[in-house]
């Protein structure tokens, strides 16, 4: 489904529960500062006129601002960054330069917004994400090789499985 | 210098409503957030207010609905229990810009009759129909609000949304083709025959026997048989002098109203029972007749 792709704002209740609220006011979008949140407007019904955040784009910069905003609860109202709950990231170790062995970067660890928590450097060299990440998608707009990808929390059980072989 | 009529005003708080729609997104992108939202659900400096079929369709899916979303949809059907479907005649843009169009369409020649009482009625099942259904796969399914994406005004309103923040809006395409229809058949297609939000609205009315109607005084009317200003005067092809073919498809806009106001002011508006006023319409001593036919 096309749905499952989507990396929602903070706060977002479940694919469909949030599906199933979400009336399409644009209020979360239009209280984010960064424009950070864009609307679905592809083809499919159901998403038609959604939230959703494009990290390679602009991120999410866990402002926390949109969720109280909801007049439905589509996005739960809560305030603190860790809990967030949009989706996870992953390091493909083949790009990373540092894992590479090419340049040393930190710049996911330095831009994280939830630095030493969501991702910390595994003896001073290498990033690792935790399972503190939200999901932001910060590290995946400014990573220079563009080696991360941010999974939405709907597709986290389908792609643990896939990453499992060989992610971070 | 002659003041402004009622029409005047209406087409005033219609232009106004669209204008503050348009400009809110705008607004925000300043950091000027008083008002935010569109016309699914807004936020008016601290006071929801929202489509009540967009609230009913989350209630129904989801089986449950925020404190917010359900005193936004209680104001506007609170607004709809005195003043009638008031929204539709001096707020919704989609409705302004059908008015011009049927307008514009009326001095091209497209003229348009009155309807039918069948057509009238037709008109007001479909649309009640499309909701019912509508609803009931809601619940059953567990669908998105759907209903949503047949609301013009909020089309209208997404429109500026998605210029401010960016994004393609492809359905307005749909909304600009249904002028052009309206415009060639010279009748307000979508406002008679489709516009599920309104069906809540003109339910809301129906239930209040006290509600604000139109009243139709036949000894009044000056009209020369077979001629009929009012009837000419309204955009939904409705024939005011029979109100009881009214409450499922008259929004209030009082055009039929104005256009009666020299020939006789047959027709006024009344809060209470329509049995109760045709005999209380006040006459010439009480200044309810300025001016008889001549």
């Amino acid at each position: 489904m096309i749905y499952e792709q989507m990396l929602r704002p903070p706060g977002a209740r479940g694919e469909r529960e949030f599906l199933k609220r979400c009336i399409q006011c644009g209020q979360c979008g239009q209280i984010c500062p960064y424009g950070s949140i864009v609307f679905e407007a592809g083809f499919n019904p159901e998403t038609f006129g959604t939230p959703r955040i494009a990290p390679r784009r602009v991120p999410c910069y866990l402002c926390m601002r949109c969720p109280p905003v909801c007049p439905t609860e589509a996005l739960l109202p809560v305030t603190a960054m860790a809990r967030a709950d949009m989706g996870i990231a992953r390091i493909d170790k083949s790009r990373c330069y540092t894992y590479e062995g090419s340049i040393f970067c930190k710049t996911c660890h330095e831009k994280c917004p939830l630095r030493n928590q969501a991702i910390v450097m595994e003896k001073g060299l290498f990033p690792v994400i935790t399972e503190a990440c939200v999901g932001c998608g910060v590290c995946e707009n400014v990573c220079p090789r563009k080696a991360i990808l941010t999974i939405p929390k709907a597709r986290l059980a389908a792609a643990r499985d896939r990453w499992d072989g060989g992610g971070a | 210098m002659t003041r402004p009529g009622p029409a005047f005003w209406r087409r005033a708080s219609q232009t106004g409503v669209a204008l503050a729609m348009a400009g809110v997104p705008f607004a925000n992108l300043f950091g000027l957030h008083g008002v935010s939202g569109n016309f699914l659900a807004m936020d008016v400096f601290g006071l929801p207010l929202g489509d009540p079929l967009a609230a009913v369709q989350v209630l129904a899916s989801a089986g449950d609905i925020t404190g917010r979303v359900a005193l936004g949809a209680g104001l506007a059907l609170a607004l709809a229990l005195v003043l009638g479907p008031v929204f539709c005649s001096y707020a919704c843009p989609y409705g302004l810009l059908s008015e011009l169009v049927h307008a514009r369409s009326r001095r091209s020649g497209h003229l348009m009759g009155r309807l039918a009482d069948t057509a009238v009625s037709a008109g007001f099942r479909v649309r009640a129909g499309a909701v019912l259904a509508g609803l009931i796969l809601l619940a059953v399914f567990g669908l998105p609000p759907l209903l949503n994406l047949l609301s013009m005004p909020a089309y209208y309103s997404r429109l500026w949304q998605h210029v401010a923040l960016g994004g393609v809006l492809w359905p307005v395409g749909g909304a600009v083709l249904m002028l052009a229809a309206e415009w060639r058949l010279g009748k307000r297609l979508w406002c008679g025959f489709a516009c599920p939000q309104s069906v809540l609205l003109h339910l809301m009315a129906r239930l209040n026997p006290w509600r604000l109607r139109l009243v139709h005084a036949p000894e009044r009317c000056a009209c020369a048989k077979g001629q009929s200003r009012c009837v000419a005067a309204c955009s939904l092809g409705l024939d005011p002098r029979r109100p009881e073919t009214l409450p499922l498809a008259c929004n209030n806009c009082g055009d039929c109203r104005t256009a009666c106001l020299r020939p006789g002011q047959a027709l006024r508006f009344r809060l209470g029972r329509p049995d109760a006023q045709n005999a209380v319409l006040p006459g010439p001593e009480a200044g309810g007749l300025d001016k008889r036919p001549e």
